[in-house]
């Protein structure tokens, strides 16, 4: 098995929907984002364009932070997704530095901004230790129970398609054959599993 | 020196604990710039005590007893550096997890480069024998730690995929005859008498080092650019005038209060490499993904974390100043 994601770029429309429901997912801390939609423009006038560009971890099948990661906290599970175990990260962000799509985070607090919390303090994060580095790990609490990540179910134009790459019949592996599928910086070598279609 | 290390301890102390009672340790770090600060005091502290080893091992040959005082500043200047990177830790409890032998990860091969540097520099300054043919030896110590210390950098720096601008060989030697100009500069404040051979031997590294500097500057006009990837331009803007200005003092000034000058132009050099070649080009990335943000990436450099780093170095120069008290224990 090796899940992985594809985004139609002509379907996103920007509305962060994906971003808001994955930050009530996993509880980030203040300012740290698993994914975010970047908005840039590409080309110039009259041909311009505004491009909304999803970001999160590609979930490397050659993942450089794994090797990066000085203490084995960075590795891959047995379906693909890039996994940190956060008891074992000692925070020294050699995997960010490695990281050529900026998916990850370091963690220097654990407030949430989320209601939930001791008085009017708001909630602190539950599955993040402060100290570490963190980033999207495809839901992977709720894909063992079958369901999909967190972005994916809650997407309002359906742009965004999840599933077992290494399924031939899979709805995911036929977008991701696509011609106008394509990874981000594949020079990196990296052999990203989150593709964009153009 | 003891007073002026001692105060820059009490400071950078102080300021550790400010940061963390206001709860505002690694608030410079963000996706787009990991790396701050401390690691490029890393760099510098290390790559300065990596020069040394080599000056010790080498120079102690051309020039009769640099050997035992450039070990001392080593062995200081080394666990400055071990202490500027359980600083960057976020969780420095956990340093020893390091020790899992992940041997394709960088930050191993660091940890060991800095043990093998120290237990060198310390081999170097308590073994300090007469004989002749010990030179041999002295020398094969020095240059093998020195050596352990330059490639750990050099591999750090040559890591990433996403930052392919680091992705130039010659930074390692850039950094290896830095740290050796680094240390002669060091050594005119520690030896008595005119500075003869030393700051001619400063001159002679300087001006290969400016050569390099020159090709970095000028490598991106000519070099061959990677497709999709940035050219291989390298920061040296900074660095060039103050390298020039200290060549320039050491050629044409006579006096020791001008040379002394010039080592300090070169000492300032050093750090300004430092940040330049490793925080900026993180900055920069290299698929120009800088394109995307709406704001370009910054590195917001703190004044706490600055009095932070001065800390590191009043480290360096009590650990120097300990090794003097218990020289003559260990020499009996």
């Amino acid at each position: 098995m090796r899940l992985g994601m594809v985004i139609d770029l002509k379907r996103c429309v920007g509305c962060q929907a994906c971003v808001a429901a994955c930050k009530v997912e996993h509880g980030t801390p203040e300012g740290t984002y698993f994914t975010k939609v970047l908005k840039y423009e590409r080309g110039s006038y009259p041909n311009a364009r505004l491009i909304n560009m999803p970001r999160l971890c590609q979930h490397c099948a050659e993942a450089s932070c794994v090797k990066a990661c000085p203490t084995g906290a960075s590795r891959h599970l047995e379906n693909g997704i890039v996994m940190i175990d956060h008891s074992l990260c000692i925070g020294c962000r050699y995997c960010m530095a490695a990281c050529p799509y900026n998916a990850r985070s370091f963690i220097h607090n654990t407030r949430t901004g989320l209601p939930g919390g001791s008085g009017e303090q708001p909630a602190p994060c539950a599955s993040m230790e402060k100290g570490t580095v963190s980033k999207c790990n495809f839901c992977q609490e709720r894909v063992k129970e079958g369901r999909k990540p967190s972005c994916v179910e809650t997407c309002p134009a359906g742009a965004r398609f999840f599933g077992d790459l290494d399924d031939p019949h899979s709805e995911i592996s036929v977008l991701a054959g696509r011609a106008n599928a394509r990874q981000l910086y594949p020079e990196a070598g990296t052999d990203p599993k989150v593709f964009y279609l153009e | 020196m003891l007073m002026t290390a001692s105060l820059l301890v009490i400071i950078g102390g102080i300021s550790v604990y400010r940061e963390i009672s206001k709860k505002q340790t690694f608030t410079d770090i963000t996706n787009e710039v990991p790396w701050g600060i401390y690691v490029v005091a890393y760099f510098y502290l290390a790559g300065i005590g990596g020069g040394l080893l080599l000056l010790s091992a080498a120079g102690g040959l051309l020039v009769p007893g640099i050997a035992g005082v450039t070990a001392q500043l080593a062995l200081g200047f080394f666990v400055g550096a071990g202490f500027s990177l359980l600083l960057d830790l976020g969780r420095p409890e956990r340093a020893l997890k390091i020790l899992y032998m992940k041997k394709q990860s960088p930050m191993f091969w660091d940890f060991i480069g800095l043990t093998v540097g120290l237990g060198g520099a310390a081999l170097l300054f308590i073994w300090q024998p007469r004989a002749e043919s010990a030179f041999f030896a002295r020398m094969v110590i020095g240059l093998l730690s020195c050596v352990m210390v330059f490639a750990a950098e050099g591999w750090t720096l040559n890591l990433c995929p996403g930052r392919g601008i680091w992705n130039e060989p010659l930074i390692t030697v850039v950094f290896i005859l830095e740290g050796f100009a680094s240390a002669l500069a060091l050594l005119l404040f520690f030896r008595e008498g005119p500075p003869g051979v030393i700051a001619n031997g400063l001159l002679a590294v300087m001006t290969a080092v400016l050569i390099l500097n020159f090709w970095q500057f000028s490598g991106k006009y000519f070099l061959p650019r990677e497709p999709g990837r940035r050219n291989r331009k390298q920061e040296v803007k900074g660095v060039l005038p103050l390298r020039i200005a200290a060549c320039a003092l050491l050629l044409i000034a006579g006096g020791k209060g001008w040379i002394l000058l010039a080592a300090i132009l070169v000492l300032a050099a050093g750090f300004l490499e430092k940040f330049e070649q490793v925080l900026i080009p993180q900055i920069l990335m290299a698929y120009g993904q800088g394109n995307e943000y709406k704001h370009a990436p910054k590195y917001k450099l703190e004044a706490n974390k600055g009095l932070i780093v001065a800390g590191l170095f009043g480290i360096a120069g009590l650990t120097y100043e300990m090794l003097n008290l218990l020289l003559p224990l260990l020499t009996g």
